[in-house]
């Protein structure tokens, strides 16, 4: 048989290839002609799929004690400081900011800090807690509910009184983009799947009500306490119950009250494609004749996907000294799904270079002049962009609350733009 | 599909998934125990794809503590249209990446050491992990993460696509190239250079390894041309 063919066999990538299925017909059709009569590369194409089954033996067996030993450490450490932002807030026993530093919602202060349970990531690095502990909820194979869980209670009071910092750091914003990009495709497929028919039925509070959480409470949205409940509830197999509540959740991410909107609102966020109905246009020439930084209020609505780019664009502004107007600002970045939610206007106290200083100081920027600050929104809400130049050439954009201001900066997130 | 370890049934991963996502939305919001919770239900995959993606025990430590700690801070990007477990295995996937580029930029390793010792035919489980890892080392990054997804994690081609950011063609095709190198490879350790080799492949066997080694990932190759 061989000797009818010709001497040299397709190459091997090709023949993984059509294996694989992803050769176009005409190529493929030539490959498998030669296959079929082809011993020799009939027989690699058998090996190569039992290969699969030796690897499939391989068994790298569970993470051992010591790595498990140092993430867990690393993990700690990590916690220690993102719990506590700017190191200015004790890590036991921390009382919050007063409630007038929460834009979105207000709170009672002084709640119960996670940090006195036994368990977690928590900001003392005394606490007995490690991912080694025995004390597993969930059997990491099979998910099967374990007796003996943490201790969850006490339910804690409904209301961090804390800002949350939710710190991305990324090297370059390929990362970001390829990311997003993926996430972006991912979730135009699934738009149409996503939300549950409890969504519009307004679900949320409804679920909320056990009698449990039927505290009184001054927060407007779902409460530190709710998430818990919720990972509970999904623990307990009351899935129907959560996935109505996903629908329509709205987090509370830390005292300052910034919102994440949840499924619903973050795919409006995202797919948003009404222009700002209100933006308002500060000179950025004043402030930067002033000596001061340029402070933009662009109403442009910044999200994670388009971050990077939002803010090398307000760089450009900047650099300008040219407001770019309501026009010009591309329909997905600008104003987003609550327009009357929080007006543009909102909370220009960074305006003030005084206020703006302290702002920067609670970000350990102290003495650093701003590329460029823009009073705007991120993810649908009032926010401060602050773009700084970063230490290697590039940018290190941060999204704060509005009320930045030492001991409460307030991030939201934190990303770093090579050049 | 079922007959593969690790399969679980299709409600049991989604009920799981929401678990998950549970607990991302509850890290964010500040609960303290919700990512050490989800470390300890997706730790030993993690390790398991960053030894495997390394090959070694030490890098692969450094790479999963950096992945786990950047993940913990930047759970706020994670916005619950993948699965959790997905967005964590990029975040791992991409971690041991950059240190094989980087491994690659300072070639401190012999090129002998890469050579698969041994037989791949062994019963023994140490022996079968030493060459399977000796052979994945031999496989372009692309093709070894697609297979240790793939092939080693029981991931499907759609979820790698999203764990890799590549088509799903591209997944399958690198999957399928670094197997039959791999079965190359593996055949030629195990002292039998001459089932491939025969009469028509007159590359010598270092040849055809370095090929494995080094070849792309994207387009055809362009060898070949039998029958056409």
């Amino acid at each position: 048989v061989n000797s009818a063919l010709p001497p040299e066999h397709p190459d091997d990538d090709l023949l993984a290839d059509l294996a694989a299925d992803v050769l176009p017909t005409h190529q493929a059709r030539a490959v498998e002609a030669h296959v079929m009569a082809c011993g020799r590369c009939a027989g690699l194409l058998t090996d190569a799929e039992q290969v699969r089954n030796l690897l499939l033996q391989d068994d790298p067996g569970p993470m051992p004690p010591d790595v498990l030993a140092r993430i867990d450490a690393a993990l700690r450490t990590e916690a220690a400081t993102f719990w506590s932002p700017s190191g200015s807030l004790p890590t036991v026993a921390r009382t919050g900011p007063s409630p007038a530093a929460a834009p979105y919602g207000t709170g009672p202060t002084g709640a119960q800090p996670y940090g006195a349970q036994p368990h977690g990531y928590g900001s003392a690095a005394s606490q007995p807690y490690d991912v080694q502990a025995g004390a597993q909820p969930y059997d990491t194979e099979t998910g099967a509910r374990q007796p003996a869980g943490r201790p969850r209670t006490p339910p804690p009071p409904p209301t961090p009184t804390q800002p949350v910092r939710v710190i991305t750091p990324f090297d370059d914003t390929t990362t970001i983009e390829t990311y997003e990009a993926a996430r972006r495709r991912q979730a135009a497929r699934r738009r149409d799947e996503s939300a549950p028919p409890a969504a519009s039925a307004g679900a949320v509070p409804d679920r909320a009500r056990s009698p449990r959480l039927s505290r009184p409470s001054r927060v407007p949205s779902r409460s530190r306490r709710d998430l818990r409940q919720e990972v509970l509830d999904v623990r307990a197999g009351r899935r129907g119950t959560v996935l109505a509540a996903a629908a329509g959740v709205v987090v509370l991410l830390g005292l300052g009250g910034y919102v994440v909107v949840g499924l619903i609102g973050s795919h409006q966020s995202d797919s948003a494609s009404s222009a700002s109905s209100s933006v308002q246009t500060l000179s950025a020439g004043s402030a930067a004749k002033a000596g001061g930084p340029p402070v933009l209020t662009t109403g442009t609505n910044y999200t994670q996907a388009t971050l990077a780019e939002q803010a090398r664009s307000l760089v450009q502004q900047a650099d300008r000294g040219v407001p770019r107007s309501a026009a010009a600002v591309k329909p997905q970045a600008a104003a987003p799904e609550a327009a009357s939610a929080t007006a543009d206007a909102g909370n220009l106290t960074l305006r003030d270079p005084t206020a703006l200083n302290g702002c920067l100081s609670a970000l350990q920027a102290g003495g650093r002049r701003p590329v460029a600050v823009d009073l705007a929104r991120y993810e649908g809400r009032e926010a401060a962009i602050i773009v700084l130049n970063g230490a290697n050439g590039g940018y290190e954009v941060w999204a704060v609350a509005r009320d930045c201001r030492p001991g409460a900066d307030g991030t939201i997130t934190y990303v770093t733009l090579n050049n | 599909v079922t007959a593969y370890p690790g399969y679980e049934a299709a409600d049991d991963r989604t009920r799981r998934a929401d678990e998950d996502r549970a607990l991302m939305r509850a890290h964010v919001a500040g609960d303290q125990q919700a990512f050490a919770e989800l470390v300890r239900r997706h730790r030993d995959r993690l390790w398991a794809v960053a030894l495997r993606t390394l090959g070694d025990r030490e890098e692969a430590a450094d790479a999963l503590q950096d992945a786990l700690v950047s993940a913990f801070r930047s759970a706020g990007t994670y916005r619950g249209e993948a699965a959790v477990t997905t967005w964590l295995h990029r975040v791992v996937v991409n971690a041991c990446l950059d240190r094989v580029r980087r491994r690659q930029a300072r070639p401190t390793v012999p090129l002998g050491s890469t050579e698969p010792p041994g037989r791949w035919d062994d019963h023994s489980r140490t022996e079968t992990r030493l060459d399977v890892q000796a052979a994945l080392a031999t496989l372009p990054e692309g093709q070894r993460a697609a297979i240790v997804l793939v092939d080693m994690q029981d991931m499907s081609v759609a979820e790698a696509a999203v764990v890799l950011g590549v088509a799903e063609g591209t997944v399958k095709s690198r999957c399928s190239r670094g197997r039959t190198a791999l079965a190359q490879l593996l055949r030629a350790a195990a002292g039998d250079p001459g089932t491939y080799g025969g009469n028509h492949d007159r590359r010598p066997r270092v040849a055809r390894a370095e090929t494995a080694r080094v070849d792309g990932v994207a387009g055809p190759a362009t060898t070949g041309g039998a029958g056409q």
